[in-house]
């Protein structure tokens, strides 16, 4: 039963504590955040298995935690509303190679972000060489260019 | 501005915005944030373990008896507990002391600086003798307590033939 309530409850702070953290979190991994991510697990780890090191509670808890996330996943699939409350919504934040600054300001994105992106994915070189640029759920930047008419 | 841009982006990029959602997310975001350095400060404090706002003292200070204890704590750490007898009250060679019994039965007594002397076991007390080294000066035991179970713990310590305190921790899982 332990095992059952620490791993549920763990699961659903971190939910909750990655979800308050931002998307900026999880995407764009920096070496200061992986290692950052190492620690939370090792902090974690401790608190799931108590101390009750025997396979069998480990077991427990990974099948708890792999059962949650399939649960979630199929209620995601039934509800979208529910889906866009737990991974959030895309969000539009370059618009024919115009920054929505508002909106970078509150997602905490900053044009040479965008930049950056438009450099890795697609090669360009200004701003105004985006058509759309779109902070994607999982904290990655995508970019759409503008068709070159020569 | 968010229908216009929400709808343009429809439109020609099939994104599913949800600006509306968006915002509350982020006015959710900040108040997470604003809690999480509340927690913060509040550890800091001694919310939820060691700290001045944990720190306690039951019973009257320099009186007959009075114990130091955390006011929170955590479950399956342990945490110090003083027990102080003042000077009036050592009035022999031995110093008795009663600690209830549904206190040790939910937490269990790691240490007991000094070992006491004699330990009788009663229906609704442990009563530990020590021996003291002279009458007429003050005393105290230290305990190391790990509480077993979650929740409110309260502990009942008394002098035998003497004041009694009651304290409460507050054990978090």
């Amino acid at each position: 039963m332990d095992a059952v309530l620490r791993g549920t409850v763990v699961y659903v702070f971190l939910l909750i504590i990655f979800r308050i953290s931002g998307k900026r979190s999880l995407g764009q991994v920096t070496t200061f955040d992986f290692v950052l991510l190492l620690i939370i697990a090792e902090t974690t780890q401790q608190a799931l298995l108590g101390d009750d090191f025997s396979v069998t509670n480990s077991f427990l808890l990974i099948v708890t935690l792999v059962t949650i996330d399939i649960g979630l996943s199929l209620l995601k699939r039934h509800s979208q509303r529910l889906d866009r409350m737990l991974e959030g919504t895309p969000l539009l934040i370059v618009e024919h190679g115009r920054p929505l600054e508002e909106y970078m300001k509150k997602a905490r994105i900053d044009e040479q972000e965008v930049m950056q992106a438009a450099r890795e994915l697609q090669g360009l070189e200004r701003l105004d060489q985006i058509k759309y640029a779109v902070l994607e759920r999982n904290g990655d930047i995508t970019i759409v260019p503008k068709q070159e008419t020569k | 501005m968010d229908a216009k841009v929400e709808e343009r982006a429809a439109r020609t990029l099939q994104l599913a915005q949800d600006l509306a959602l968006q915002r509350r997310d982020w006015i959710l975001q900040r108040v997470g944030w604003i809690l999480l350095g509340l927690v913060v400060i509040g550890a800091l404090l001694g919310l939820f373990g060691a700290g001045p706002l944990s720190k306690a003292v039951a019973g009257r200070q320099e009186g007959e008896l009075w114990v130091e204890y955390r006011r929170f704590w955590r479950l399956q750490s342990t945490m110090d507990l003083q027990i102080n007898v003042g000077a009036a009250a050592v009035t022999g060679r031995q110093v008795r002391i009663r600690i209830s019994r549904a206190y040790l039965e939910s937490a269990s007594l790691e240490r007991i600086v000094p070992q006491p002397q004699r330990v009788e076991v009663g229906p609704e007390f442990f009563t530990y003798t020590f021996d003291t080294e002279a009458p007429g000066q003050p005393v105290a035991m230290m305990l190391a307590i790990e509480a077993t179970l979650p929740g409110p713990l309260t502990g009942k310590i008394a002098l035998k033939r003497g004041p009694q305190v009651e304290f409460t921790h507050f054990i978090y899982p």
